[in-house]
């Protein structure tokens, strides 16, 4: 499995699995907060599982809370820091 | 006296900052001159009117302003009930029908619902626009203010009836609990900044506000934005450079995913005061780890006996040893008792001494954790029903002392109390006290719902979410066989609809329908099979 699927699978899995709706992996443009699907507990079990399945470091800082509003963005990010 | 010792720090420290939040700051010199108008206003024009001292509603968030408004209450003589913006309308005019409250303050604009007609109501009430009111040299009279066992403030919790219930805390409570942690963790006067993480309408609150305020320290407020923000909430406590934390550990957890949150950016920090939901050992662990110079306490007790009642420093060594952290140990003014719950269900409305002290466990042995002392409350506001359940006399070497049953299972072991879990189905989600009863309660009133059953979600061995499992009635019948989108729209229907009546942090995050509700061979409803267990 390439790294951008392994990241898109474990994002849309770890998110569908948070949020609690299967509405992430057919609206990967979803807005998360808007929606209330995602709040600062949220955000920290997502950024656990990105540590633990995908061994990525994301500190809450190093990016606005933009970022994380939908799930394509988030994917986004990390097949950036991967390069 | 605490209104004493809040307001001389107006003349030995007057331009000292008593609260800052974001660019609003505000002095004690300030503090007690709008106070002090304030309560004038609230005497002439409340009190006076009705002869009654019938509590007040500030409404808010994190403004000066409410720190103005709490203080400008008790001058007058009022119990205040603190109410934070995020709290959904049709809640707040629920506390206002069961307190009885006459008059509502507010920095921000009241929804329109809220202005009911009976009451009073001052909204957009800003610091300057309160010498409107009265003459800037305005001073209460000493008497106007509340009495040692008049109500200082009544906080709302969820209740398991499905309807939230007051919580009075006296000044001798609150007194009795400032004194202590004053006592056991030596803020030292006017040089202290305090966090303030938790809304005012929390009462893990009353531990930063009155702390700070009682050594003439800052209350540095960060706010919902800037806590789900961490830039902003980063920038914000590295300003702050405050030296207690208080929060709960969820919060702090938060803070440890960022490497940035060391003792370079707080280089002042003392001690991380927790209390709200059990601390985890690697929270403890990275932050000792991380903030050498600070010590971590973990405290322990419910909203009935403010804010808390015992806590515990944890030291590496304590880190050391495997299982749960303590959560406390002996206390000076309030004792902790381990009781037989079944025994005490059969005493509870006695007074008799010998018949609770029969209840009694030995040291080690697990059972409900009974508190008594000065710091518990004298009950809920308006419910002597649900207050007798709870709250009785512990009497001993004739010595008669309020008690209250936590419903908390724990256990004394070397000196240390420890937590286990509850009696109940009542349950702490990111520190905030949720029955689950009440979403039970509130779902049931909803037409489409027959009945419900509400679960927490664990993950990583902690409260994450809610799970709602929903039987719907007759009218919708065979809906469980319908497609995931239309359940999960519905889902979301019965969400918008709870979240008119349920703060946020209630609110269950997943929905699933079900034909019946599972039972035990009890009869009781079957919670473990709803988890897959």
């Amino acid at each position: 499995m390439s790294y951008q699927s392994a990241i898109r699978t474990t994002i849309l899995g770890a998110l569908t699995d948070i949020c609690g709706t299967d509405q992430i992996e057919s609206n990967p443009n979803l807005d998360l907060f808007a929606n209330n699907l995602l709040d600062s507990f949220g955000l920290v079990e997502l950024m656990l599982t990105i540590h633990e399945q995908l061994n990525i470091d994301i500190a809450p800082t190093e990016v606005d809370r933009e970022m994380w509003s939908t799930p394509e963005r988030i994917i986004q990010y990390l097949e950036g820091k991967m390069k | 006296m605490l209104l004493q010792q809040i307001d001389q720090w107006a003349k030995s420290a007057p331009l000292r900052l008593a609260h800052r939040y974001k660019e609003q700051v505000l002095t004690y010199a300030d503090l007690k001159t709008y106070s002090d108008v304030l309560a004038y206003w609230l005497f002439q024009k409340a009190t006076r009117n009705s002869g009654t001292k019938r509590p007040i509603i500030i409404y808010g968030h994190k403004e000066s302003e409410m720190l103005v408004f709490f203080l400008a209450c008790i001058k007058a003589g009022h119990p205040y009930i603190p109410i934070d913006k995020s709290i959904p309308t049709d809640r707040i005019l629920k506390i206002i029908e069961s307190s009885g409250a006459e008059l509502i303050l507010s920095p921000t604009t009241l929804p329109q619902k809220m202005k009911v007609k009976s009451l009073i109501y001052l909204d957009n009430l800003h610091l300057p626009a309160i010498f409107d009111l009265a003459p800037q040299n305005a001073k209460p009279q000493s008497e106007w203010q509340i009495g040692i066992d008049d109500v200082w403030y009544i906080i709302f919790t969820s209740g398991s009836t499905g309807e939230p219930k007051g919580v009075q805390i006296t000044q001798r409570s609150l007194e009795s609990f400032v004194a202590w942690v004053n006592r056991d963790y030596l803020p030292e006067q006017q040089k202290e900044i305090f966090l303030n993480q938790a809304p005012f309408s929390f009462d893990l609150s009353v531990l930063d506000l009155y702390m700070s305020l009682s050594n003439g320290g800052t209350l540095w407020s960060v706010d919902q934005e800037q806590i789900s923000n961490p830039k902003d909430l980063f920038y914000s406590l590295h300003e702050s450079q405050i030296s207690y934390w208080i929060s709960t550990p969820s919060f702090a957890e938060i803070c440890l995913m960022d490497p940035n949150f060391t003792e370079e950016l707080l280089p002042k920090l003392r001690y991380f005061l927790f209390c709200g939901e059990v601390l985890p050992n690697n929270v403890a662990l990275r932050l000792l780890e991380r903030f050498p110079q600070a010590k971590v306490i973990n405290l322990y007790g419910p909203t009935e006996c403010t804010v808390a009642v015992t806590g515990v420093n944890i030291t590496a060594e304590i880190l050391k040893r495997p299982g749960p952290l303590p959560v406390g140990q002996s206390s000076a003014d309030c004792q902790i008792l381990i009781c037989d719950p079944d025994a005490l269900d059969k005493v509870n409305s006695a007074v008799s001494s010998q018949e609770h002290l029969q209840s009694l466990l030995k040291p080690g042995e697990s059972g409900e954790i009974v508190i008594s002392g000065p710091n518990v409350s004298i009950g809920y506001l308006n419910h002597s029903e649900l207050t007798k359940r709870v709250f009785f006399k512990w009497t001993k070497n004739g010595i008669s002392q309020q008690a209250y049953r936590t419903g908390d299972i724990g256990y004394w072991l070397n000196g240390k109390l420890y937590y286990t879990g509850r009696r109940d189905f009542q349950i702490k989600l990111h520190g905030y006290r949720i029955e689950l009863g009440e979403i039970e309660e509130q779902l049931r009133k909803l037409p489409e719902v027959e009945n419900a059953v509400v679960i927490p979600i664990v993950r990583r061995n902690k409260n994450a979410a809610l799970q709602a499992f929903v039987k719907l009635s007759n009218n919708f019948k065979g809906f469980t066989k319908e497609p995931e989108s239309i359940k999960q729209e519905m889902g979301q229907q019965i969400r918008l609809k709870l979240g008119q009546i349920l703060p946020a942090y209630m609110l269950p995050q997943r929905y699933s329908f079900i034909e019946s509700i599972p039972l035990t061979m009890n009869g009781k409803v079957d919670r473990k099979a709803l988890q897959g267990g």
